[in-house]
């Protein structure tokens, strides 16, 4: 491709031509991977998901696109696998959801992990909240550990967690 | 639902008013900090490659005619003066962008030409991409909207000239090149940019 001075503009296939495709586009799988897990929580639906995404995406990719072209085309599709996952869970249109609660948000970095943004979501909650959510989500324990550490019983956990993640839901856009 | 989740099944969520749902969100999210930051399982690593290797047809584009391709569909198509601002791209994958060219891509008109200010760039949607438009007279030059490090959309900030990404401060100029001295992060895929009759049109999927 020459422009009218007759500069080349170069443009990067891919992959290289002395790589495996395939490993080349697993290296950029593991990020949206990283991505998808980050918003749905759990491995197998993660799997479904990049798996989704990864054979949607790359038979249109290997030819003719620069690896941040590809990253960028590839996290537009998990944006979209997700928008896809979340209203099918729910059983509403696509459009009803809101964007910014599916993908806005950042994903995991190896620097600040999600770990680091959830404790972030939670420092921002009144403390029963936060307690409650902590026990939960970082420390594993069940409902009843919950109730034994907090002196509540069960039932009010439960509700007390509920009402503990519809506070996260309202401030995670913001962290 | 959240028993399920920390016990690593998967999400099964009942279908409740928009509070209820966005609940459901955030229990995801929080479910997901166990793990830091999550990879593939190496089993599941071997399945996907054998998809994907499974999925590809027979016979794999050459490097040559990869380039030709993406060659033969820009040439006669493309404004002469947004492939002269393109950088140099690079040589080996996972250090900068280079055109984007995707195979099965079309010209999608995203703006009039009289639409576009020349002091701040354009932000347009073409099919599932995001692109900022940057308007010298009557050349248009693209770039994409999301940010390669991570896929967050970057903001115009005037008072530095630059595309900024808000997960990790980072910038980027107008066309494209990583502008962070001590934290090189790979450049802005371009868009390719035509300008016909006064309508801006960018290729894309």
């Amino acid at each position: 491709m020459r422009d009218e001075g007759g500069e080349r503009a170069d443009i990067v296939e891919f992959p290289a031509a002395d790589s495996d495709p395939v490993e080349v586009a697993l290296e950029e799988l593991e990020m949206v991977y990283a991505f998808i897990f980050s918003r749905v929580g759990n491995r197998p639906d993660a799997e479904d998901l990049t798996q989704q995404v990864a054979l949607k995406a790359f038979p249109r990719l290997r030819a003719g696109a620069g690896t941040a072209a590809i990253r960028a085309y590839l996290f537009a599709t998990a944006r979209s696998a997700l928008g896809g996952f979340w209203a099918a869970k729910f059983g509403i249109a696509q459009e009803e959801l809101r964007e910014e609660l599916v993908s806005a948000a950042p994903p995991p970095t190896h620097s600040e992990d999600a770990a680091d943004r959830a404790t972030r979501i939670l420092a921002r909650l009144p403390d029963n909240y936060r307690r409650v959510l902590e026990l939960r989500f970082l420390r594993g324990y069940s409902i009843k550990e919950v109730a034994a550490e907090l002196k509540a019983t069960p039932g009010s956990v439960k509700v007390m967690q509920l009402r503990a993640l519809r506070a996260a839901a309202k401030v995670r856009i913001d962290v | 639902m959240v028993d399920g989740l920390l016990g690593g099944r998967r999400l099964k969520a009942r279908v409740g008013d928009a509070a209820e749902r966005d609940a459901i969100m955030a229990a995801a999210e929080l479910a997901a900090a166990r793990e830091g930051y999550p990879r593939m399982s190496p089993a599941f690593r071997r399945r996907l490659a054998d998809a994907l290797r499974a999925g590809q047809s027979p016979r794999l584009l050459t490097r040559r005619t990869a380039l030709g391709a993406v060659a033969g569909l820009a040439a006669g198509a493309v404004g002469a003066a947004a492939l002269s601002r393109l950088p140099q791209a690079p040589a080996r994958p996972g250090v900068a962008g280079g055109v984007m060219a995707p195979a099965g891509g079309r010209w999608i008109v995203v703006a009039l030409l009289s639409q576009l200010s020349e002091t701040a760039p354009t932000q347009v949607v073409a099919g599932d991409q995001v692109a900022y438009l940057f308007r010298k007279g009557d050349q248009v030059t693209g770039v994409s909207a999301v940010c390669t490090h991570w896929p967050c959309a970057l903001n115009w900030q005037a008072a530095n000239s630059s595309l900024n990404c808000p997960c990790h401060n980072v910038n980027f100029t107008p066309e494209g090149r990583s502008a962070n001295p001590n934290y090189e992060v790979p450049a802005l895929p371009q868009f390719q940019v035509k300008v016909e009759d006064g309508r801006v049109s960018i290729f894309s999927l």
